[in-house]
C-alpha cells in the first residue's frame, strides 16, 4: 500500500513541474508526437564507426616470402581502456559483410572476395556494462563476457561462397593492464589456420599509421600549418587502437589464375556492407541485399584529391558518391576521374606560395590511384611497377580505372625498407602496395607535386627535429602491435 | 627555383593562409576525435561515438577557440540537438538554433551540415513545413548523403504525406543502414500496420547500434511496440534493456512503468511515474500518470499532472497561434480540459499537416465536444495507413458505438485484443461500452464494408 505523499512534498512537486513544463514551452514543443508508438525523434548520427575503414595495407609477408599479407583496418581512434573505464569496439553483427576485394584483371571487379561475417556471445546482464568480470588469460576465460566469432568465406568471381573457417573465435577488445595482462596470447589463440595454408586473425591492435602534420597541412590549407592537436611530425595516433582483419595467403591464390609469375600484380580494396531492406515488399520474406556503406583500397585517396574530409567535403561532389560505389563504376563517374586529373592540393599549396603546381591533366595522379604504376598508362616512372596490363592473362582492353592498393607479388622483399617507398628506391614500399610501416603521406604529397615526373617537392618536408611517431610494426605475422591498455 | 616563387606569393598568400587556418584548426581539433579526422575515408562518417555530454563539451570547447569557424558551429548545434534528444532538454533547441544561425552566417553557401541541422531542429520543434523545405534543399544540394533524407523522411510522415515519406525513408535506408534508417523504416511500417516487420527493422537497427543511447532508444521502441500488441513481459523486457545501457531513457521508464501498472504493481508504477515527470513532464507522460491515478480513483493525485497540462494548454494558447498542438497534450484537452479548446487548436494543426495522429486526437476530441458524424470521418481518415493502434480502434469503436454504428464492437473488440491493458483510464470504458451495446453484434457482424 502507498501512502499519499505528504503535501508538502507534492506541492514542491508540483511547482518544480510547472517551472520545467514553462522552460518547455518557452522553447518551443517537445520532441516527438508524444504518443506511444508515435513519437519519432529517432537518432539523427549518420556517422557509422563500425564501417569506416582507415587503412588498408597489403604486401609480401617478409616471414614468409610465398605468402602475401592484406590488413584492413578500421574504427580508428579507440581509447585504451582501464579497468575503472572499460571500452568495447566489437566488429559489426547483423549479418554485416567485412570484404577484401582482389582483382587480377585490373576491370575493377572482384576476382576473389574474402567474407568475414561476425555473430556476438553475450553474456552479460541485459547486454550492458563491462565485458570482462576478472582477469581474462585465455579466450574461453569464464570471466570473458563478451565474445564474437567469424566465418570467413571465399568467393571467387561466379562461384558460390566457400567456407574457409567457421566460428574463429575474435580477439577481444583489450580491458586494461590488470584484466587482460597478456594480450598477445588472446591474440595468438584467435589467430586460425586457413585450409590451403595462411591464416586469419581478427583483433584489436595497436594503431600503426604512421602521419606527419605537415602533409594534412599542405593538403588542406596548402602551408605546412601549424595543424591543431598536431605536434609538427608527432602524431598523435600513437596512444590509440584500431580493429584490424589480418590476412595471410599463399601469393598464388591471389594471383589471376593462380599463377604469380604470369599474373604479378593484384589490386585489393576493403568494403563493408550491411543488409538493406525494399520497403515495398515484406520484411519477412525478401531475400537480404547488401548496400555498400564503407569503401577503402588507395589510403588517403580524397584527402589527396580534395584535400577534405568529414564537414567540409563538397556537398553534391564525388565524394559522396565514393563510398557506396563498386570498384568497377569508378570508371563511369565522370566527376572523380576528372579530379583525379585535377587533385586540388597543388593549387592550395601554389596560392599559398610553397611550390609551383605540375600543368594538368594529371595523368600521372590518376595513373597512380586508378592504374598503378606502368610504362603506358600516364605513370612518370618510366617502368612498368604495379598495373595489371602487366598480367598475361589480363585482357588489356578491359582495363579499367578504378580505385585499388596494387601490389606486384613478385616484387622482392626489401632488406632494408625504406618507409618513403618507390619514391626513395625501395620498390616494395607504397605505392606497390603498402606496408604497415611506410610514411604514405610525405610520398603522396611529393607526387601530387609532381615527382618522378618534375622536380621534387621533397623540400616542403624538411627533416623533423622532432618525430614522435607509433612504434613500428613488427616483420612478423600479424606484424601490428598489440593494443594499449592503461592499468 | 622555389625560393623566388615562394617570396612572390608569399605576402598575398599569408592573408588567405591564416584565414584558411582559422576553419581548418576547426575542423582538426574538434574534441578529443578532432586531430584523428582526416584519418576517415569515408566523408560522412568522423569522429567515434562520444557520450553525448563528452560531444557537447568538446563542440562548447571548439567554438570558444574558433569562432569563426562554421564547421565548429555546425558541430555544436548538432551535439545540442542530440542532447536535447536524450536529455528531452527543450532549453537546448534554442542553442542548437543559436549554433546553426551562426554557421550559416559564417557560410550561407553550400552549408550542407547547418541546412541539415535546421531541418532536424525545425522536425524536433514539431515545425514539419519548414523541416521539409530543409530536408528538399538538402537532397537536391547532395543527393547521395543520407542526413537530407533523414529530415525530409521525419517531416513528410509527421505531415502525413506516407507516400513521400517511405520515399524518402527507403533512400535514407539505402545510403545508411543503420539505427537512423532503420528506425524511420520501423516507424514507417508500424505506422502502415506491419508491426511484425517493423520489429525486424529494429532488431536491425539493434544490431547496427555502437552507443548505449542508440541502443537504449532500439530497445524501448522495441518495447513500445511490443506493449501496443499486448506483450507485457517482452515489452518489459526490452524497457529493461534499454535501461541498462541508458538509465536515463525517459521513455523506457515510462514504458516500464507502463508494464507495471499493468501488472498490478500500481503504487510503483505511480513512484516511477513521479520520478519521472518530475525529470521530463512530456504531455504524454503526464497524461499517463493522471490517467493511472484517475483509473484508480484517486482524482486528487491527479491533480496536479492535470494542472500542470492545463497550465501547457494555456501557454500554447496564450501563443501567437503559431505554435503546434501536440496530440497527447491535446487528447487531455479533449478528455479532462475544454474539448472545444481541443478542437480548435487541433483544426489549426490538421490545417497544417494532415497526419494520422491529428487525425485522431481531431477525432476524438470532435466526439468530445459532441460533433460525432464529422468525428467519424476523421477516425476513418485516422485509419487510412491501416496503423493496429489500439488508441485509434478504441476511439473509433467508441465514436461507432455514439452513432449506434454495427462495427463499434469490432473496433472494439480490435483495441481491447491488440492490448487489453492499452490505458488504465479507457481500457475499463472500452469494455463498459462494449458490454452496453445490443446483443446482436457478434463478432463478425460488420455489415457494411
Amino acid at each position: 500500500m502507498s501512502r499519499p505523499p505528504a503535501r508538502r512534498t507534492r506541492r514542491l512537486a508540483f511547482a518544480a513541474t510547472t517551472a520545467l513544463l514553462t522552460t518547455a514551452a518557452m522553447a518551443g514543443p517537445y520532441l516527438g508526437t508524444s504518443q506511444a508508438g508515435g513519437h519519432f525523434d529517432a537518432p539523427g548520427v549518420i556517422a557509422d564507426p563500425q564501417a569506416n575503414f582507415t587503412d588498408i595495407y597489403a604486401f609480401t609477408s617478409p616471414d614468409n616470402p610465398d605468402m602475401a599479407t592484406i590488413i584492413a583496418d578500421l574504427q580508428p581512434t579507440q581509447l585504451p581502456a582501464s579497468t575503472p573505464t572499460p571500452v568495447n569496439y566489437p566488429f559489426a553483427t547483423g549479418g554485416a559483410r567485412y570484404e577484401i576485394h582482389v582483382d587480377g584483371h585490373g576491370n575493377g571487379g572482384s576476382d576473389t572476395t574474402y567474407r568475414w561475417t561476425f555473430r556476438t556471445e553475450d553474456r552479460r546482464l541485459f547486454g550492458a556494462g563491462p565485458i570482462a568480470v576478472g582477469p581474462v588469460r585465455s579466450l574461453n576465460d569464464r570471466a570473458l563476457l563478451f565474445r564474437q566469432y567469424y566465418t570467413l568465406e571465399r568467393i571467387r568471381a561466379g562461384q558460390e561462397p566457400e567456407v574457409l573457417v567457421k566460428d574463429a573465435p575474435v580477439a577481444p577488445t583489450q580491458q586494461s593492464i590488470g584484466l587482460m595482462p597478456d594480450y598477445r596470447t588472446l591474440r595468438d589463440q584467435a589467430t586460425t589456420a586457413l585450409p590451403g595454408g595462411g591464416r586469419s586473425v581478427a583483433t584489436q591492435s595497436a594503431e600503426s599509421f604512421q602521419a606527419d602534420a605537415r602533409v594534412f597541412g599542405y593538403f588542406i590549407l596548402g602551408t605546412a600549418g601549424p595543424v591543431p592537436g598536431y605536434l609538427p611530425a608527432a602524431n598523435p595516433l600513437t596512444a590509440v587502437n584500431v580493429s584490424s582483419l589480418i590476412l595471410q595467403v599463399p601469393k598464388s591464390e591471389l594471383a589471376l589464375k593462380g599463377d604469380v609469375s604470369r599474373n604479378p600484380v593484384v589490386g585489393v580494396w576493403a568494403t563493408m556492407s550491411r543488409p538493406g531492406a525494399d520497403l515495398a515488399k515484406d520484411l519477412r520474406a525478401q531475400d537480404a541485399f547488401y548496400r555498400q556503406v564503407g569503401r577503402l583500397g588507395n589510403p588517403h585517396i580524397m584527402f589527396a584529391l580534395w584535400g577534405t574530409f568529414g564537414g567540409i567535403a563538397t556537398p553534391g561532389g564525388p565524394e559522396d558518391r565514393f563510398n557506396a560505389r563498386s570498384a568497377d563504376q569508378d570508371q563511369y563517374d565522370q566527376a572523380f576521374l576528372a579530379s583525379t586529373l585535377d587533385p586540388a592540393p597543388p593549387h592550395k599549396i601554389q596560392i599559398a606560395g610553397n611550390f609551383p603546381a605540375p600543368p594538368i591533366p594529371r595523368a600521372d595522379i590518376r595513373a597512380l590511384f586508378l592504374g598503378g604504376i606502368g610504362k603506358n598508362n600516364g605513370a612518370k616512372f618510366g617502368y612498368d611497377l604495379n598495373t595489371q596490363a602487366m598480367n598475361a592473362d589480363a585482357d588489356p582492353n578491359a582495363l579499367a580505372w578504378a580505385d585499388e592498393l596494387r601490389l606486384n607479388l613478385s616484387t622482392p622483399v626489401s632488406a632494408n625498407p625504406n618507409r618513403f617507398g618507390v619514391l626513395d628506391g625501395d620498390l616494395q614500399g607504397y605505392p606497390n602496395g603498402r606496408r604497415p610501416n611506410d610514411m604514405i603521406d610525405n610520398s603522396l604529397l611529393r607526387m601530387l607535386e609532381g615527382e618522378p615526373g618534375g622536380p621534387s617537392a621533397a623540400g616542403l618536408l624538411p627533416t623533423p627535429l622532432f618525430d614522435l611517431q607509433p612504434k613500428p610494426a613488427t616483420d612478423t605475422f600479424p606484424y601490428l602491435n598489440v593494443p594499449h591498455a592503461l592499468p | 627555383m622555389r625560393r623566388p616563387f615562394r617570396w612572390r606569393t608569399a605576402r598575398r598568400a599569408a592573408g588567405a593562409a591564416a584565414l584558411v587556418l582559422g576553419c581548418a584548426a576547426g575542423l582538426l581539433a574538434l574534441g578529443p576525435s578532432g586531430p584523428l579526422a582526416p584519418r576517415a575515408a569515408d566523408p560522412g562518417a568522423v569522429p567515434l561515438p562520444q557520450s553525448s555530454a563528452d560531444q557537447l563539451q568538446s563542440a562548447q570547447s571548439a567554438v570558444r577557440d574558433r569562432p569563426q569557424d562554421p564547421y565548429a558551429w555546425e558541430q555544436l548545434g548538432m551535439a545540442d540537438l542530440d542532447q536535447a534528444r536524450l536529455a528531452l532538454d527543450a532549453g537546448r533547441l534554442a542553442d542548437a538554433d543559436r549554433a546553426f544561425r551562426r554557421s550559416l552566417a559564417l557560410k550561407p553557401q553550400a552549408n550542407y551540415g547547418a541546412l541539415t541541422g535546421t531541418g532536424m531542429l525545425a522536425n524536433a520543434r514539431h515545425e514539419f513545413a519548414a523541416a521539409r523545405d530543409a530536408g528538399l534543399r538538402a537532397t537536391e544540394i547532395a543527393p547521395d548523403r543520407a542526413a537530407g533524407y533523414l529530415v525530409l523522411a521525419d517531416a513528410e510522415i509527421q505531415l502525413g504525406d506516407y507516400p513521400a515519406a517511405t520515399a524518402a525513408t527507403q533512400r535514407l535506408l539505402d545510403l545508411a543502414p543503420t539505427v537512423p534508417g532503420y528506425t524511420r523504416a520501423a516507424y514507417d511500417l508500424e505506422t502502415h500496420g506491419r508491426a511484425e516487420e517493423a520489429r525486424i527493422a529494429l532488431e536491425r537497427a539493434l544490431d547496427s547500434a555502437s552507443t548505449p543511447g542508440d541502443t537504449a532508444f532500439c530497445e524501448h521502441r522495441l518495447g513500445d511496440l511490443a506493449w501496443d500488441h499486448g506483450q507485457l513481459d517482452e515489452a518489459d523486457g526490452h524497457y529493461q534493456r534499454a535501461l541498462a545501457h541508458t538509465p536515463d531513457d525517459y521513455y523506457a521508464q515510462a514504458g516500464h512503468a507502463r508494464v507495471l501498472a499493468a501488472n498490478g504493481s500500481v503504487p510503483e508504477a505511480v513512484a516511477d511515474y513521479q520520478k519521472l515527470v518530475s525529470r521530463a513532464p512530456l504531455p504524454q507522460f503526464l497524461l499517463e500518470l493522471a490517467e493511472l491515478e484517475l483509473a484508480r480513483q484517486q482524482d486528487a493525485a491527479a491533480a496536479g499532472q492535470l494542472s500542470a497540462l492545463a497550465a501547457e494548454v494555456r501557454l500554447l494558447t496564450a501563443g501567437d497561434g503559431n505554435v503546434p498542438a501536440d496530440p497527447a497534450l491535446m487528447l487531455y484537452e479533449a478528455d479532462h480540459g475544454d474539448p472545444a479548446v481541443a478542437v480548435r487548436l487541433l483544426r489549426r494543426e490538421w490545417n497544417r499537416r494532415r497526419s494520422v495522429l491529428v487525425a485522431d486526437a481531431l477525432g476524438w476530441a470532435l466526439h468530445r465536444a459532441g460533433q460525432d458524424d464529422e468525428a467519424l470521418d476523421l477516425l476513418h481518415q485516422a485509419a487510412a495507413t491501416g496503423w493496429h493502434n489500439p488508441l485509434f480502434a478504441y476511439h473509433r469503436g467508441a465514436v461507432e458505438a455514439a452513432l449506434g454504428r454495427p462495427q463499434a464492437a469490432d473496433d472494439l473488440r480490435e483495441a481491447l485484443a491488440l492490448n487489453p491493458h492499452f490505458s488504465p483510464y479507457h481500457a475499463p470504458l472500452a469494455r463498459q461500452l462494449l458490454a452496453g451495446l445490443p446483443a446482436g453484434q457478434a463478432p463478425g457482424s460488420r455489415t457494411t464494408p
